[in-house]
């Protein structure tokens, strides 16, 4: 896995659209942040008590929801971009197996879910320090939303890879993903029992962190990480689905 | 010992037939060339054999084995165009195969030496002219200096220069032991480097073998006889040669025949001396590649 993480950091780091999507989440979600939590859901709260640690994590979290389709185009573009520029079909002539091959998209998505969580503890580590030093020693403390962010974050590029590797083409692939993302998964939900609807693979992701529409959990520590226990199982089943079919396309049609 | 063996191969793209049948073996320290038109069938037969496109039916086995990840590795390959990140420069491409290849990134100085890029070794891919990329491609086929190359019209956009330096290459590569199995429209290419041919069309074989082995039904070898030598004695002399066949007499005076593979105009000469003839002209007029190559993919 390593060697994958770095050859696929090389090309991250030297990918002109990657840095402009980066830098554009980056900005979009101190942007989402200070604009929802510096206005509407902060209810004319000081600062100090908005950005106070350690329920800022939860509250960013929260936010990086929304911004996560961003590092969901980026990994899109990054995996169809194989198929274009048809290195993918080259990495196999040079010894690649259909494995590797998906072991380094896995790897770009661990290094872009990595990318959205530094954004993340930069924001919060910034914002927190600057507004609310005076918690800045509960700052490590409930990290539970950071990680589930995390897995959130990798389980959209699952099944976003699954569409890339399935269609081939960006703009297709993105199209797909957030149709089914918007309107499809949706209009599913409201046709199936709630019970059903409730376990549908972005419902999940996105249940992995708290609602923004509901009030922010007290506690968001060890607690909330076993309470989202069948979520993140859930979670992980289907980002394992995804990539057993994403390894089963590639295997399966000519490169 | 052959180093690919490709047998019945048969590819369809839905009702269109790509490859029929094929049955071909490349011997090892060959340089064998891959010969045919548009469509003929050659990238489908190398696809298949690198394993990028799946066979309708048929085998293909690398070194004596059913191809693997680790055979694929002791292959280099430039298969149709020159696949890079556009965004990469050469080396930070070549650093990306070299992982793969799992070959030291030390080996990736050489090849760019090998193929003239180590000036530009710093440059992005998406900069370089269709040349540049293919000599990249070719550096990338040469990294860890595999046993067998395999090229997919390695010349193509190459200037003259370029071309007789890759020509080179090829050459200073099989006299070293390398196979390699090259696929070109270029026959003139072929015929110059080339020891085996295997001719594609419409994705058939239509001839395989050495190119020497090929060529010689269809050349002629043509006598002139010196003014004291008599031309019916020399005509009795060379019907007494089992090796000599199609003797015929020609209206300008000269007689034209075919020589059998492995003998050659001065063994001819030294039989003609011991009776006490002399030519005046003997040479061998041979049949070109491209003239065998157009006669088999005629129809």
């Amino acid at each position: 896995m390593l060697p994958a993480l770095q050859l696929e950091f090389q090309k991250l780091r030297h990918y002109p659209t990657a840095r402009i999507i980066l830098g554009l989440y980056a900005a979009l979600f101190l942007f989402a942040v200070v604009t929802i939590y510096g206005t509407r859901h902060a209810g004319g709260l000081p600062p100090a008590q908005v950005y106070a640690f350690p329920t800022l994590w939860a509250k960013l979290a929260t936010t990086g929801a929304g911004c996560t389709v961003l590092l969901v185009v980026l990994f899109i573009i990054l995996v169809t971009d194989d198929f274009q520029y048809r290195t993918l079909r080259q990495q196999f002539i040079d010894g690649a197996t259909h494995g590797q091959l998906i072991g380094f998209k896995i790897a770009a998505s661990v290094l872009l879910a990595g990318a959205g969580l530094v954004v993340l503890l930069a924001i919060g580590l910034g914002l927190g320090s600057w507004y609310a030093a005076g918690t800045w020693q509960l700052a490590p403390a409930q990290g539970a939303p950071v990680l589930l962010a995390g897995l959130q974050t990798l389980g959209f590029m699952a099944l976003a890879g699954l569409v890339a590797i399935g269609v081939r083409k960006g703009g297709l692939s993105i199209l797909l993903f957030v149709l089914y993302l918007f309107v499809v998964e949706p209009l599913l939900r409201s046709q199936l029992p709630a019970a059903v609807g409730h376990w549908l693979p972005c419902r999940v992701f996105l249940d992995l962190t708290p609602d923004p529409s509901h009030q922010l959990p007290a506690s968001a520590g060890p607690g909330l990480l076993s309470h989202a226990l069948p979520l993140v199982l859930v979670a992980l089943l289907y980002m394992a689905a995804c990539w057993g079919l994403s390894y089963w396309l590639l295997r399966r049609r000519d490169l | 010992m052959y180093v690919l063996e490709v047998e019945n191969l048969t590819k369809r793209y839905g009702s269109r037939l790509a490859l029929q049948d094929l049955t071909m073996r490349v011997p090892q320290g060959s340089v064998f060339g891959l010969l045919g038109p548009n469509g003929g069938g050659k990238t489908t037969t190398l696809g298949i054999a690198l394993g990028v496109l799946r066979a309708t039916s048929g085998t293909v086995r690398w070194f004596g084995q059913a191809p693997t990840a680790a055979s694929r590795r002791r292959i280099g390959t430039l298969l149709e165009t020159p696949n890079f990140y556009p965004y990469l420069t050469a080396r930070q491409n070549l650093h990306q195969t070299a992982a793969i290849k799992r070959v030291a990134p030390t080996a990736i100085d050489a090849a760019l030496a090998a193929t003239g890029l180590a000036e530009r070794q710093h440059d992005r891919f998406q900069g370089f002219s269709l040349g540049m990329k293919q000599r990249l491609a070719l550096a990338a086929a040469l990294l860890g200096q595999p046993e067998v190359l395999v090229l997919d019209e390695p010349t193509n956009g190459l200037d003259p220069q370029g071309i007789v330096e890759i020509r080179e290459l090829i050459r200073s590569l099989a006299a070293r032991g390398t196979t390699i199995l090259i696929a070109s429209h270029l026959l003139d290419e072929i015929e110059k480097i080339c020891t085996h041919v295997a001719i594609l069309s419409r994705g058939q074989l239509r001839a395989s073998g050495l190119v020497a082995d090929l060529l010689a039904p269809t050349s002629r070898t043509v006598l002139r006889p010196a003014a004291a030598t008599s031309g019916q004695r020399v005509l009795a002399a060379l019907a007494a040669l089992p090796w000599v066949s199609a003797v015929r007499s020609d209206p300008d005076g000269s007689i034209s025949f075919h020589l059998a593979p492995g003998h050659d105009t001065g063994q001819l000469n030294e039989q003609l001396f011991r009776h006490g003839l002399v030519a005046a002209e003997l040479h061998t007029v041979r049949q070109t590649l491209e003239t065998e190559f157009l006669s088999l993919v005629a129809d």
